[in-house]
């Protein structure tokens, strides 16, 4: 009888929990969840310490700045309601937003903000983004919500620098409690919390039921971000509804998302520019009209419709449109003929040979081998190297004297999404390598000075024009043969909205929402 | 016609041999020939070898378009009679592109067995004959060898003389070479020990004639099967590492290069990938199917 028994207590049990289950069942409304496929997993979640658009994109729904960017790239007040400049670029107060609270509890107000600055001005606190607000000496609470930071000289790119993730506000108590583990402890004001971070696996926001702005606030339960590195693999998820966001979709698969239904495919076009920049210290690139040649050597129109299937426009200047300050300076039509006429003028009739140097990725590749092809067209023989990234940037910041390149293909996305941060690293004599980016080696006096003035004023009239000019000059002069803007390209599920890859590349989440 | 042949004269109580009982000896080759021709599927990969030799010594006047000449306006064309096997995302033509690769690896298979089999033999040679101490070194150093995966060898000899066409050719070469070393040893062990050894020996032969003129040329028919078979493989391992970028460098138009190229335009241009797949999925399996019916006829325990 004893078998009989416990079989008896079993069908008894599991008829109660399945009954259980069926009464609970309707009462409880079902969580709604989002899951993103990202293309990579976060380096740190403290925005101070962080340099990669993956991490930003899991902070920024749960930290914001003082000032934030909406959709398009513009300024929007976020933890600020409102700021000044000083005419001379000198000093900025904010007017702080009341009533805010971190996810900890602690008040946000002048001294938080304080705290944050200070803490990444500090150089003995090595954070990776100290070098973008160095420039402040000192910061003064005036009161509970205004803050005043003075700046140990001009600087009018200074609101746009605010507005950069690295700015993101975080709990002065959680910094102070997880000290050098903050990075995988971030507490923020946004409309979502942090659950927790499984290296390599994923990441958990819960949202933020007191979030200070009832308009714009959470939409969903939950967002889990997922690292998946194979595109492949992250579309066939979105296909299957093991995603309802992946970031990023690569152009060759754009069409099958775009073909799907069920899918959508976002696209959002960025402030990248892509180039390829000549080492004009050397030989033949000193030489005015041989870049003049190479710039009508491309046909950017053939290649963004065949590379980048479409995702991109040719650029008019060397900032992106959607950048602050941009103005539209010139194109170079493609024109074979004038090309090879240049090049004969400037005493190489039959072309000459050079290295093109570059990335690994496919994409890099494939835009570097199109590019050879048509540099073939007017007899210049370019051979391809493509170096992984460690490499790559190794040999890029080597000093003039040590280094090869000679034309070397890359993009650049201010991520502060002002004319100075596209200029000034990419084209002035100061941030020649190894001090930053300036891979050709370029310099003009007029630029030079231009850019200078551009950062004694925080009037945007007169920083507009002196920004105008200097693209002109850079349009003119070449440095560079200036390629393409491009567009990012994310897939969501057809019920879902609210979400995109920001025009600087950055995941834009805060705001998902089942239709 | 009996009985009129200078060994068929009819002697008074003596059989008449049998006709062809003069013939020459048939020799190990002849034989194996034979033997090679009636195996029908040695045969297909034989003469499929042949056609890619073929093809690829011609190659210029096979292929229709310049393998390099870019036409961005016709990326990733589906197969049609203009452009055989479509074009790749950068227009290029991809028949002409397989064609002048079919040069490219049979280049790498040859030289790379080529250059395994110079190094390895002579080691080998040295090993079986010597034995001893030298025996010692050179077998405990290709066990070494031997112990790592072949294609992470490849890499990790890439990865010190830096990514290339002809650094794939001496990296191929160095993974092969254990293979023919250890044959070419197993060989020379139990020849060195046959009569005519000693003989050439015992009457005063240098170790070096003995060894090139008596060892190898008896040792050769193991040899020539795994050399063969060692293409295929070469060729594999070749694309592989182009695949993985360290071979053929942008443009050259190497099969394993292209497979990888094609693959991210799988979904929606399935040819860019499949053609050069199948390329060497021919080639790799018409020298592997002749390396086989080669090593069938070249078995003395198989008789015909």
């Amino acid at each position: 009888m004893q078998p009989i028994k416990f079989l008896g207590i079993l069908l008894l049990v599991s008829s109660l929990v399945a009954l259980g289950g069926t009464a609970c069942g309707p009462t409880a409304p079902a969580e709604k969840v989002i899951t993103i496929g990202q293309y990579a997993d976060a380096v740190s979640l403290d925005p101070q310490d962080t340099n990669d658009n993956a991490s930003y994109s899991i902070e920024k729904p749960m930290l914001e700045g003082l000032i934030g960017f909406n959709e398009k790239m513009e300024q929007i007040p976020q933890l600020a309601e409102r700021w000044e400049a000083s005419p001379d670029a000198k000093v900025y107060t904010f007017y702080l937003r009341k009533g805010v609270k971190f996810h900890d509890g602690t008040p946000f107000n002048a001294a938080a903000v304080k705290a944050n600055f200070d803490r990444i001005r500090n150089p003995d606190n090595k954070l990776k983004r100290y070098t973008l607000y160095k420039i402040i000496s000192q910061i003064d609470v005036i009161d509970e919500y205004t803050v005043r930071f003075t700046l140990a000289g001009p600087f009018g790119a200074m609101i746009a620098t605010f507005a950069h993730p690295a700015g993101g506000i975080n709990s002065p108590t959680a910094v102070e409690k997880y000290g050098k583990e903050y990075g995988k402890n971030p507490v923020g004001t946004g409309p979502y919390k942090f659950v927790e971070w499984v290296p390599n696996d994923h990441i958990t926001l819960v949202k933020n039921p007191d979030y200070w702005d009832k308009a714009n606030g959470p939409k969903v339960d939950k967002i889990i971000v997922k690292p998946v590195p194979e595109a492949g693999t992250r579309i066939a998820m979105l296909q299957k509804g093991d995603a309802q966001f992946i970031n990023t979709v690569p152009y060759a698969q754009a069409e099958t998302v775009k073909g799907d239904k069920n899918l959508n495919l976002v696209a959002t076009e960025s402030i990248y520019t892509f180039w390829v920049s000549m080492n004009v210290q050397k030989k033949p690139f000193d030489n005015l009209k041989v870049r003049q040649a190479l710039n009508y050597a491309i046909d950017k129109e053939a290649i963004i419709k065949a590379v980048l299937r479409g995702y991109g426009k040719p650029a008019n200047s060397p900032v992106a449109p959607l950048v602050w300050g941009h103005a539209p300076a010139k194109t170079y039509p493609y024109d074979p003929a004038k090309a090879k006429a240049l090049l004969a003028e400037a005493g190489y009739p039959n072309g000459f040979k050079t290295t093109l140097r570059g990335a690994e990725s496919t994409e890099a590749k494939e835009v570097m081998v199109a590019i050879q092809g048509q540099l073939k067209q007017v007899g210049v023989e370019a051979e391809v190297i493509s170096l992984p990234s460690a490499t790559l940037s190794a040999e890029r910041f080597k000093p003039l004297a040590e280094n090869t390149g000679e034309i070397d293909y890359s993009g650049w996305s201010p991520s502060t999404g002002d004319a100075d941060w596209a200029i000034r690293p990419l084209l002035t004599k100061e941030n020649w390598p190894p001090t930053n980016y300036t891979i050709g080696f370029y310099t003009h006096p007029k630029v030079e000075e231009l850019v200078k003035t551009a950062l004694q004023t925080s009037d945007a009239a007169k920083r507009k024009a002196a920004y105008a000019e200097v693209q002109q000059i850079i349009m003119d002069d070449c440095p560079w043969i200036v390629l393409w803007v491009n567009y990012v390209l994310g897939g969501s599920r057809a019920n879902v909205g609210g979400i995109a890859i920001q025009p600087d590349g950055i995941g834009f989440y805060r705001s998902v929402y089942y239709k | 016609m009996r009985g009129k042949g200078p060994g068929n004269k009819a002697v008074p109580g003596v059989l008449p041999l049998a006709p062809g009982y003069f013939r020459k000896p048939r020799s190990l080759w002849s034989d194996a020939w034979r033997r090679l021709l009636r195996n029908p599927v040695a045969m297909t990969g034989g003469v499929i070898a042949i056609l890619l030799v073929a093809v690829a010594l011609g190659a210029r006047y096979v292929a229709p378009y310049d393998p390099v000449a870019q036409d961005l306006a016709n990326s990733l064309a589906s197969p049609s009679p203009t452009h055989l096997a479509g074009t790749d995302v950068h227009g290029r033509d991809i028949f002409s592109r397989i064609i002048y690769g079919t040069a490219i690896s049979l280049r790498i298979g040859f030289l790379g067995m080529l250059l395994g089999c110079l190094i390895g033999v002579t080691l080998g040679l040295a090993s079986g004959y010597y034995g001893g101490w030298l025996d010692m070194v050179i077998m405990r150093l290709l066990d070494v060898q031997l112990a790592f995966p072949g294609l992470l060898l490849a890499i990790c000899i890439i990865a010190v003389i830096g990514p290339g066409l002809e650094n794939v050719i001496v990296a191929v070469g160095i993974f092969s070479v254990p293979m023919f070393a250890r044959v070419t040893r197993g060989q020379v062990l139990s020849l060195k020990q046959q009569d005519y050894v000693l003989a050439a020996r015992m009457m005063g032969a240098q170790d070096g004639r003995i060894m090139i003129r008596h060892l190898l040329p008896n040792a050769l028919a193991p040899i020539l099967v795994i050399a063969t078979l060692r293409i295929a493989t070469a060729i594999l391992t070749a694309a592989s590492l182009s695949f993985l970028g360290l071979g053929a460098q942008p443009p050259t138009p190497e099969w394993g290069a292209m497979l990888s190229d094609g693959r991210q335009y799988l979904t929606i241009a399935p040819h860019v990938a499949t053609t050069p797949g199948l390329a060497i999925l021919v080639t790799v399996l018409s020298f592997n199917l002749l390396g086989d019916g080669l090593r069938d006829a070249l078995d003395p325990r198989l008789r015909v």
